[in-house]
């Protein structure tokens, strides 16, 4: 397939996944926040800008309800959950011929009903609503894509944006909750902000039980291989994608895309034999993260943005 | 009902109505006195549903009799379903202004407007008789130049047109076809009968809303749709593709064949990308395209791969930087000399834009007796050359009734409306006429037939064209129905989407 369609095919998918992840946070967020102290939700948004990867407010001052409004509607924020939805349809505008009608046309919906000032009207009341609307969007375009795209090289591109995406995610999550020397501050209802945070509450107490430990939740959202959202699962089907796309070419290896993702899990298993402390955390994570930067900047050079000269003497 | 028999049967058909194209109709009674009609009025022009006041033509009685029985509020719910229809599948142009960027969505109305298999019969001749003769013709001004030396056009209109292109000459198409797709506009006159307006070589859009319209508009009237036997046109993007494959060159067996599009911000993007998806073929930018050793290939996942028919829908000057205009961004460098190597075949062709030519328009008739021997089944509208004295005198001296167009100029741009224009328009135009009269033409102002259209919560006459679109690569196929362009202003003349024009579905009724 063309280079630029799979790039817009990543980035429209790494975008969706983005903008589910921070709805879902600023959900949880905005769900906490009733039951609990200024302090408490000071921290919460401070821990939120980190997790999201987003600048904290210009201005001291700046209402935290204001901060969420530009954080959510700004739809020229490529930070903003307007901005990234709106990112996504610019690029599912540039590749429709690949991703077929139906799911252009659920995309748009979403992004059409963002715009409408009835849904900030709704938002001022119903916050969480309004972000659980967004995140079955994102679902429901997903779910489309599944059961109408060609499960082929395109396909394959949206999942290694999906995964690539929700490793970062989830990495951030983990580590805005976990900033050591903090860790030990954790309480039982940080813990449960961070697991609905990252849409594991449920996932979680199946498996543990209602009890929450700061190691065990971590190792949870680490190196589970059952949880959709683990940085485990998440890199394992990454592998799996990168393999996919370089699979489809003739005489060619995995690649160096291939062998980081590899290495990134077998890190993770080595990692996951002991029980986990603040201090093996974080570089871990930093670790997971540049190894994430290194697999893009691999699959552009290699499928994007190779210059024709190497192409023709390749 | 053939056009020349409606023409004899209503006699002057600028007698059956009013003298004004406003003027509402005294005499009224039934359904027709009040409702959704009771705005409803006839001038000068011939309407596409009534014969007269009150009385629909045999063909349209079936649809005014249904139209008649709804309630300007379910037309209106079905007219805001249409929109609706078009904004989710992103049938829309960005407008952009001041850091906002507004979406329109292509105004729509949901209307039919309907033409007798008599009519598209003539019209499906006259249109293939006319592409073939064009086709000779650009093969004969890029190859011999008899048609020059034999005086039938002039050669300074040809050879000094900034559109004919040096770089083709001698150049050979497959099947002797330049323009593989071609999108007529047409006018019905006053006198009942269609004439050819314009003739769009280069790289006419449109037809996506053709097949959008029908989508959305056959679901908006069922039932009526099918009473009527209405010609199908969903198999447009097969009939494209065999076009194209056809065109491609000798040597590519499975040719790969890709859309060149000038990118997302361009206003025809849509149809672009829906035509590839339609096709089944890639939608390239010429950021994608790559010539090396005059071979033309797209950047792959998996590297380089030959691309062997180009479907254009970029312009003749930004299609190659190294050729036409350096600063092109959109292009390709190389793309010309690949194409003249024969290794990739570019539908159109280059240089087709020196046969639409509005001054070479005049010609046409001309051409296709010097062609094919035959007279032109579809007549031109009357034109005055500017560049001949006795013509150019007229024109002066009328310009209060004529038309006025610049040649070489498309989309509405650069022309005076005599009749509706200011004393300090016609003076301007007096003066550029008379300092260049070779840039000008002059047309009398037509009456361009009107439809019905729901407009606001009732049903007024437009002005409408049609253009239908003419797909030639071994042989001419025209599917049948075309875009009828709708000039949704009361009383305006002008239908180009970039001057406030709207569009209406358009069904070609079966024998």
């Amino acid at each position: 397939m063309l280079s630029r369609v799979a790039d817009s095919l990543y980035w429209m998918s790494r975008y969706l996944e983005r903008t589910e992840q921070g709805a879902r946070v600023l959900g949880a967020r905005f769900d906490a926040i009733l039951e609990e102290s200024p302090t408490a939700a000071a921290r919460g948004w401070a821990r939120l800008t980190a997790a999201l990867g987003v600048d904290p407010p210009a201005e001291e001052d700046e209402p935290q309800t204001a901060f969420a409004r530009r954080l959510t509607f700004d739809r020229l924020d490529p930070g903003a959950i307007l901005g990234q939805i709106r990112m996504a349809r610019e690029n599912a505008r540039q590749v429709r011929e690949e991703i077929g009608a139906d799911l252009w046309v659920h995309l748009n919906r979403l992004y059409l009903e963002l715009v409408e000032p009835e849904t900030e009207a709704l938002w001022q009341a119903e916050p969480v609503t309004v972000y659980g609307r967004i995140v079955d969007g994102i679902r429901l375009v997903r779910g489309v894509a599944d059961a109408t795209m060609h499960h082929g090289e395109g396909w394959h591109f949206l999942g290694l944006g999906q995964y690539l995406e929700r490793t970062l995610q989830t990495i951030g999550l983990i580590d805005s909750f976990f900033d050591w020397p903090q860790t030990g501050e954790l309480g039982e209802g940080d813990l449960i902000l961070l697991l609905r945070s990252a849409g594991a509450i449920e996932a979680y107490n199946r498996v543990y039980t209602a009890q929450y430990m700061p190691g065990v939740v971590a190792g949870y959202l680490l190196f589970d291989r059952g949880f959709p959202r683990s940085v485990r699962f998440s890199v394992e089907r990454l592998n799996g994608e990168i393999a996919a796309i370089a699979g489809q070419e003739h005489g060619r290896t995995r690649g160096p895309a291939g062998r980081m993702a590899q290495r990134i899990l077998a890190e993770i298993d080595f990692n996951a034999a002991d029980s986990l402390d603040g201090t093996r955390l974080h570089p871990l994570l930093q670790e997971v993260r540049v190894a994430l930067g290194e697999i893009h900047a691999a699959i552009i050079a290699t499928h994007v943005a190779y210059t024709v000269e190497a192409a023709i003497a390749g | 009902m053939s056009e020349s028999k409606r023409a004899s049967e209503d006699g002057d058909p600028s007698k059956a109505g009013a003298e004004s194209n406003v003027e509402p109709f005294p005499a009224r009674s039934g359904p027709w006195a009040e409702g959704l009609f009771a705005r409803y009025s006839f001038g000068r022009a011939v309407d596409e549903m009534f014969e007269r006041p009150g009385v629909p033509l045999p063909h349209a009685s079936a649809l005014y009799a249904r139209l008649a029985e709804l309630s300007s509020d379910e037309l209106a719910r079905r007219q805001a379903q249409v929109e609706h229809a078009f904004l989710t599948q992103g049938i829309t142009f960005t407008v952009y202004g001041e850091g906002q960027e507004t979406e329109r969505i292509f105004p729509t109305d949901l209307v039919p407007r309907l033409i007798t298999a008599a009519d598209w019969d003539r019209l499906e001749r006259g249109l293939t008789q006319r592409i073939a003769a064009l086709n000779l013709f650009l093969g004969d001004i890029y190859g011999e130049g008899k048609v020059l030396r034999d005086g039938i056009v002039p050669a300074d209109l040809i050879l000094g047109s900034k559109n004919y292109l040096r770089a083709m000459r001698g150049l050979k198409v497959p099947h002797g076809t330049y323009v593989s797709i071609c999108g007529s506009d047409l006018v019905r006159c006053e006198d009942g009968n269609f004439a050819v307006l314009e003739d769009n070589l280069r790289v006419p859009s449109g037809v996506s809303y053709m097949l959008a319209n029908r989508a959305v508009v056959k679901r908006a009237f069922p039932n009526i749709f099918r009473e009527l036997n209405v010609r199908p046109i969903d198999h447009y993007g097969r009939a494209l593709l065999a076009t194209l494959r056809a065109m491609a060159p000798p040597r590519a067996e499975r040719p790969r064949i890709a859309l060149l599009t000038p990118g997302v911000f361009n206003s025809a993007y849509f149809e672009h990308a829906f035509l590839a998806r339609q096709m089944g073929i890639e939608l390239v930018e010429g950021r994608d395209l790559a010539v090396h050793d005059n071979v033309l290939y797209m950047r792959t996942t998996s590297g380089l791969a030959r691309v062997d028919v180009i479907y254009r829908r970029i312009d003749d000057d930004f299609i190659d930087p190294l050729r036409f205009r350096r600063d092109s961004m959109l292009g390709v460098p190389g793309i010309v000399n690949a194409y003249r190597a024969g290794n990739v075949t570019i539908a159109n062709a280059l240089g087709t834009g020196v046969a639409d030519d509005k001054a070479v328009y005049a010609f046409v008739p001309a051409l296709i007796k010097y062609y094919l021997g035959e007279e032109a089944i579809i007549p031109n509208v009357e034109t005055y050359l500017c560049r001949r004295p006795a013509e150019r005198d007229y024109v002066l001296a009328n310009l209060d009734k004529l038309v006025v167009k610049a040649v070489g100029e498309s989309g509405g741009y650069g022309m005076l409306v005599g009749p509706h224009a200011t004393k300090a328009q016609r003076e301007e135009f007096h003066a550029r006429v008379s300092a260049h009269p070779d840039s000008y033409i002059a047309q009398p102002t037509l009456a361009l037939s009107t439809a019905p259209c729901f407009v606001e919560d009732g049903i007024e006459p437009r002005h409408v064209d049609l253009r239908p679109f003419i797909l030639t690569g071994r042989e001419t196929v025209i599917v049948p129905g075309g875009l009828t362009r709708v000039a949704l202003r009361r009383g305006s003349l002008v239908v180009n989407s970039s001057q406030g024009g709207g569009s209406k579905d358009t069904w070609v009724l079966g024998t």
